[in-house]
């Protein structure tokens, strides 16, 4: 369908009528790419919240609430010195105070 | 499934708002996420301070040891004696006065005199932090940063950015609205244990001075380690809760007219232009603990070799022994203990000025060695429920003994409680409201037993009665 995983996208491509299944395939990797940045962060949260708050992978999964106000951003953005997501508090991190990272 | 597929497409026609080709606005948005890996974040601090001091005894301090070597040779033109006689005659003029009705003032020197003095500063601070991660081996951090005094018209004195030292606290100290790089640091990971890191390095405002605004840990020397900005080099190697750290920060001393003929003291002696400095570090961080949230200990060695101040024969090697522990959240109770220590041994070899009689680095003697040491602690309770909720209220106390090298360079107080050579406590509170705006409000008291003639670390002990106090308030917004 004209579309290469290295990065092209066929200039020409058009959407035809009863091509769902393309349509389909074609706007979920468009979303996988645009979320591409934000899905190492989502992992990192349930990581951080599994190790601080002995949380297993559901329980983790379940605090990871989306969008600029949900938990996630809470934490990624946290300025204090602790954040709390449910039953969990979490400690923050400034790795730019940190050498090393 | 069509329904998913119209969802999404309406979705992205949202975020785009314009006539683009769906294939237009797919690229757009890869190439957006591809750009993503450097950002910008910052916050903005507005502080008052209301400072109040109480002098109890009359002592001499020395503002400028070079002024006496000009007022020596000035008198013994205008008075017609020897350099002998003249140096007399200006060791014997009270700081401030007429020497031997010469017309020249004694100005290398500053008498401070029993009494009370009060006064209010308005200051701005201003970082912005920014963040690249180009791959997944490498990763950048850096600050510009801004502190001035608000709405400067005139001032007199001398700027702290001119001042010998500055680099160690560029852009901290507040002068005026001048951009500063205070970090700018490289991480590459060599493997999934060993980093190597270069640069301007995240060395000031570390703990436990996090504690009273409610941040995570914002340096990552402890104050009592050294506080201020070094330039270099370190390796870290992780062991699952434990880190062994080596960095090597060395000191320059720089002839800007002339960058490769030998640099030489007042004796005819070479001067080094970079002099080596050492920094030994081993941190352990541990959330599985019953009693606590989590425990963070950071033990630090730290040595510097044999440091020149240019157009002296003065060299200073230091050894700084400290530990920082601090225990968050004890028994989910919202309470945090946080306790550090320092011992170190002070080698000054020279003096700032032999004439003048100011001799060496804590010491009024040349080739001498002192020791010394300061600890403190901190108490720290968060609020997480009821209308306290977002609060912290904690108190601090801290003691310095004579002989410690107590150094801190960065620091933003009108004094500072870490160079204090007697004893200090402060009371702070912090709200957290929701958004990202913060507000702190503090009482400090320090009451001072010895200083030191120059600068507060070089020649004569004085014993001293002073006590300063002050209430600061800040709003910071973290954007």
């Amino acid at each position: 369908m004209g579309f290469a995983l290295d990065g092209e996208l066929h200039p020409k491509y058009k959407i035809n009528k009863g091509d769902g299944m393309k349509v389909f395939s074609f706007i979920a990797i468009g979303m996988l790419l645009s979320a591409q940045a934000m899905a190492g962060t989502k992992d990192d949260f349930i990581a951080e919240v599994k190790k601080q708050c002995s949380k297993d992978d559901a329980g983790a999964a379940a605090l990871a609430t989306g969008g600029r106000q949900g938990n996630v951003m809470k934490w990624k953005t946290c300025t204090s010195a602790t954040v709390t997501v449910g039953d969990c508090t979490l400690t923050c991190t400034d790795s730019s105070s940190k050498i090393g990272g | 499934m069509k329904k998913i597929a119209i969802a999404g497409i309406s979705a992205l026609m949202m975020t785009q708002g314009h006539a683009q080709s769906l294939e237009e606005r797919v690229e757009a948005l890869e190439y957006q996420s591809y750009e993503n890996f450097f950002k910008v974040r910052g916050s903005l601090e507005m502080r008052f301070d209301f400072v109040s001091r109480d002098n109890k005894d009359t002592y001499t301090t020395v503002s400028d040891p070079g002024k006496f070597a000009e007022a020596v040779v000035a008198v013994a033109a205008l008075a017609n004696v020897n350099g002998t006689t003249a140096q007399g005659l200006v060791a014997g003029t009270a700081c401030g006065a007429d020497i031997s009705g010469t017309g020249v003032i004694r100005e290398d020197c500053n008498t401070v005199d029993e009494g009370k003095d009060n006064s209010r500063v308005g200051r701005v601070f201003l970082n912005l932090d920014m963040e690249s991660n180009p791959s997944d081996k490498l990763s950048f951090y850096g600050r510009l940063s801004m502190a001035k005094n608000l709405s400067v018209i005139s001032s007199t004195g001398g700027n702290p950015d001119d001042a010998a030292f500055n680099d160690l606290s560029a852009g901290a100290t507040a002068s005026d609205s001048s951009i500063w790089v205070e970090r700018a640091f490289a991480n590459y990971q060599v493997n999934d244990d060993l980093t190597f890191t270069f640069g301007r390095l995240p060395t000031i405002d570390g703990a436990p001075q996090h504690h009273h605004t409610d941040e995570p840990m914002a340096g990552n020397y402890p104050i009592l380690a050294f506080s201020g900005i070094f330039d270099g080099m370190a390796l870290t190697q992780n062991f699952g809760k434990h880190t062994a750290r080596v960095v090597y920060s060395p000191f320059s001393s720089v002839n800007f007219n002339d960058g490769i003929s030998q640099i030489q003291d007042p004796n005819g002696d070479k001067i080094s232009r970079m002099e080596d400095a050492y920094a030994l570090m081993y941190e352990y961080s541990n959330a599985d603990f019953d009693f606590a949230r989590k425990v963070n200990v950071i033990a630090m060695h730290n040595m510097v070799g044999n440091m020149p101040i240019l157009g002296t024969d003065l060299k200073l090697g230091i050894q700084r022994t400290s530990i920082y522990a601090e225990a968050l959240d004890i028994a989910n109770s919202g309470f945090t203990l946080a306790v550090h220590g320092m011992s170190s041994t002070t080698e000054s070899e020279g003096a700032i000025s032999s004439a003048l009689g100011v001799e060496g680095w804590l010491t009024d003697e040349q080739d001498d060695k002192t020791t010394g040491t300061a600890y403190g602690i901190l108490g720290k309770y968060n609020f997480r429920n009821g209308f306290m909720k977002g609060s912290s209220i904690g108190a601090e106390y801290f003691h310095g003994d004579k002989g410690a090298f107590l150094y801190d360079s960065a620091n933003v107080d009108p004094v500072s409680m870490y160079t204090t050579f007697g004893d200090a406590y402060r009371v702070f509170y912090t709200k957290n409201f929701e958004g990202g705006l913060k507000w702190n409000v503090q009482y400090m008291n320090q009451q001072q037993d010895y200083t030191y003639e120059y600068v507060g670390l070089i020649g004569d002990l004085q014993e001293i009665d002073r006590n300063t106090s002050f209430i600061s308030t800040s709003f910071i917004a973290n954007f």
